[in-house]
């Protein structure tokens, strides 16, 4: 009986074992090529190598005449920084209203707001791009991060209705007896209890905003204000002659800040669907 | 009390965006405000000391490619900005992804920049009119005195000249001569015929281990595989050739691949223009049809010798049907505030000696003749073969130069569906073909309607 659930139990080991080496293979490749010379990246695909390099992170690092790519990473900080706070506040703000207080159409309100997630990007860009035109505002970061000032990631706050909704109704009635107003429930009743879903969010907007490409490429002009998405595509010309090396070192480079945060804040998302498991 | 906490926040939030516009706000100063300041600076230095007459002048000038282009074309803008003090240009570059989902949004916004690199897809744009003419300035401005007559036609649309070709290249079969030496059969005579070609594929095949003698030419192969015969696809309104061409061309490949020359479909269909990922650099075929100014991304990816071949010739005809094509332009915007300004730099981009050389191959051999002449004597052993491929189809091709087809995306992607759908055998060639040809006509049809 034992020795039959030991193998069967080292069976599924050796199972996930060689099935998560076969998923993290594309990435080794990526590290390892970033290390090879150009010529051999792609003419000798294997992982080993018979000589090692590290003129393509030299080559990457100084991307073109005058800008390298300590720039890109700076203003790409800057960026994700920047929405990250601003969704944290104002998205749990405006999910607040909608799960807690009473105001005129707010049913009709809250179809707005889900309507928003269902309408294609594509459909909006063009009016957008010229608000931010006649504002004087493109090439800046402006057109990237005021909008999140104003609780415009949808998603984030049907996520944060949710959850507030699921937080007791009798906490904040206690809090009221005990001379909470509206804000004040907000900040030390409905806040605190609700960490998970603020990391959530904090881990995702990071993520999608350090990822995002298109609206990035769109809004800035000059090299100057690239970010790291911008920046790795300045190396590639599907035409004519890339420098795949150097964009793998830089992709390995740009990927450290977004593991160290996904590593971070990992277990609180696990403490997030444990909580949410709980309370049902 | 609550107050309070609300003014915190609230106080925060401006914190906020103050933090955040403050930082850009400074560079806002230098680059789109740089257009107000040049206003009232150009007022200031005409009434201050050293008057220089010319209005002070930002150009926007936006291109794609990789590092290399990126670097050259930047130095010679350091160079142009140098020698003309009153101008200062903000390049607006990034890689291929994006610039023309990039391009068609500024468009639409009213925003372009005032200088834009072109490929192909030039004529798109000037059917939705939004590009300059630019006869107003050649002979002033621009001098196009010394630049090839087909360069300056393939710009041209309803008698007028539209764009400046920035480097010319040509059709041509990429051989792996490392590939060729490994099988032990001789590099052929660069003027061979289909009869060779077929020959000496299979031969490839049997004596290489896992490499086919050849890649499909497609669509690009179909267009010089026309002109050898004096056909062509589409030029000036009209369809030059007929169902009974196509049925010829896809013939070819059928036969290619039954006997063992040709790589077999599921190689084929792997193929990807990206040169480092091509077949040719993967060694899956040891020929491939390439654009001649790609020869360098080719051999820098790889450790085996390449040599540029033209297409092998008709045995009736005797041509080999390749022509000189313009690789990319440049074109100014329709709405742009400086039109000289825009013209000049154009002008210096391609005609002025120092700004070509530091340039070199890296959009084409050069478009002016002279300068071409000067680039050869100075030129790496890489580019003197591009410079000598373009010289050998200049000398031995009187093709003309063929655009692409109107609505070019969607008549390539008909074309790739055909060749799948012959390589699975879903359809017989006759079939396939046929359906192709019509189906072209009605989209041409379409495109055609839409441009006028």
């Amino acid at each position: 009986m034992n020795q039959s659930t030991n193998t069967s139990k080292i069976l599924t080991h050796v199972f996930i074992i060689v099935f998560g080496l076969f998923m993290l293979y594309p990435v080794v490749w990526m590290v390892t090529s970033s290390f090879k010379p150009e010529t051999l990246i792609f003419s000798s695909p294997s992982i080993f190598s018979k000589e090692w390099t590290l003129d393509n992170y030299t080559n990457g690092w100084n991307v073109v005449r005058n800008v390298n790519f300590g720039q890109f990473f700076k203003n790409s900080f800057m960026i994700s920084i920047i929405a990250v706070l601003a969704n944290l506040i104002t998205c749990s703000m405006a999910a607040y209203a909608f799960a807690r207080l009473k105001f005129p159409l707010k049913k009709l309100w809250f179809a707005c707001m889900l309507m928003t997630i269902m309408l294609p990007a594509h459909a909006t860009l063009i009016p957008q791009y010229t608000i931010f035109h006649n504002l004087d505002w493109i090439n800046t970061i402006l057109p990237l991060t005021v909008p999140k000032l104003l609780a415009t990631d949808a998603f984030f706050i049907f996520l944060m209705v949710q959850f507030f909704r699921g937080i007791p109704r009798e906490l904040d009635e206690s809090a009221i007896m005990d001379g909470c107003g509206i804000f004040q429930i907000y900040t030390r009743i409905i806040m605190p209890l609700a960490v998970p879903v603020l990391i959530t969010t904090a881990i995702f907007t990071f993520i999608w905003t350090w990822d995002d490409f298109f609206s990035q490429i769109l809004y800035l002009n000059t090299v100057d204000t690239f970010t790291v998405p911008l920046g790795l595509r300045l190396f590639l010309d599907s035409q004519g002659e890339s420098s795949w090396g150097s964009v793998f070192a830089m992709s390995v480079l740009s990927l450290i800040p977004i593991t160290t945060v996904f590593f971070i804040f990992q277990r609180y998302i696990v403490e997030g669907i444990a909580t949410t498991g709980i309370k049902g | 009390m609550k107050k309070w906490y609300l003014f915190l926040v609230l106080a925060f939030l401006t914190a906020l965006v103050v933090a955040c516009s403050s930082d850009s706000a400074s560079e806002d100063e230098e680059d789109t405000g740089s257009e107000d300041t040049t206003e009232t600076e150009s007022n200031d230095t005409e009434n201050d000391e050293e008057a220089s007459d010319k209005e002070e002048v930002t150009l926007r000038v936006a291109w794609w490619g990789g590092q290399e282009r990126h670097d050259r074309t930047l130095q010679v803008i350091e160079m142009y900005e140098e020698e003309n003090p009153h101008v200062t240009i903000e390049a607006e570059y990034s890689g291929f992804d994006g610039y023309f989902d990039k391009l068609n949004t500024q468009l639409a916004a009213g925003n372009a920049p005032d200088v834009i690199q072109f490929g192909g897809n030039l004529n798109d744009f000037v059917a939705r009119d939004v590009i300059l003419p630019l006869d107003d300035y050649v002979g002033n401005e621009i001098d196009t005195s010394l630049h090839g007559e087909s360069m300056l036609e393939s710009a041209t649309f309803n008698d007028q000249l539209f764009g400046i070709t920035l480097g010319t290249t040509a059709w041509g079969l990429l051989l792996n001569e490392t590939a060729f030496e490994e099988a032990g059969i001789s590099m052929p005579s660069k003027e061979w015929t289909w009869e060779d070609f077929k020959e000496l594929t299979p031969q490839l095949t049997e004596n290489l281990d896992g490499t086919y003698g050849t890649g499909d030419f497609g669509e690009d192969g179909f267009g010089v595989f026309l002109s050898q015969t004096d056909k062509f696809t589409y030029l000036d309104g009209e369809i030059g050739f007929e169902a009974e061409d196509v049925k010829e061309w896809f013939n070819l490949w059928k036969e290619l691949r039954e006997s063992g020359g040709a790589a077999i479909p599921e190689v084929q269909v792997s193929a990807t223009q990206t040169p480092e990922q091509s077949l040719i650099v993967q060694r899956d075929v040891a020929i491939e049809s390439v654009a001649s100014n790609q020869l360098g991304a080719y051999t820098g990816a790889t450790e085996d010798e390449f040599e540029l071949y033209p297409y092998p010739s008709n045995t009736e005809t005797g041509k080999n049907g390749v022509s000189l094509r313009p690789s990319q332009y440049f074109a100014a915007y329709k709405d742009t505030e400086h039109p000289e300004e825009a013209a000049k730099f154009m002008d210096y981009f391609v005609n002025n000696i120092e700004a070509t050389e530091v340039l070199g191959n890296d959009r084409g051999a050069p478009v002016n003749s002279d300068v071409r002449k000067n680039l050869i004597d100075q030129a790496t052993e890489l580019d003197e073969a591009v410079y000598s491929y373009i010289d050998l189809v200049s000398e031995t091709s009187d093709a003309p130069y063929v655009p692409n087809l109107p609505g070019y995306n969607e008549n390539t992607q008909l074309f790739t569906e055909t060749e799948q759908i012959i390589y699975y055998e879903q359809q017989s060639v006759d079939e396939a073909s046929e359906e192709y040809y019509e189906e072209l006509l009605s989209n041409i049809e379409k495109y055609e309607v839409e441009e006028e």
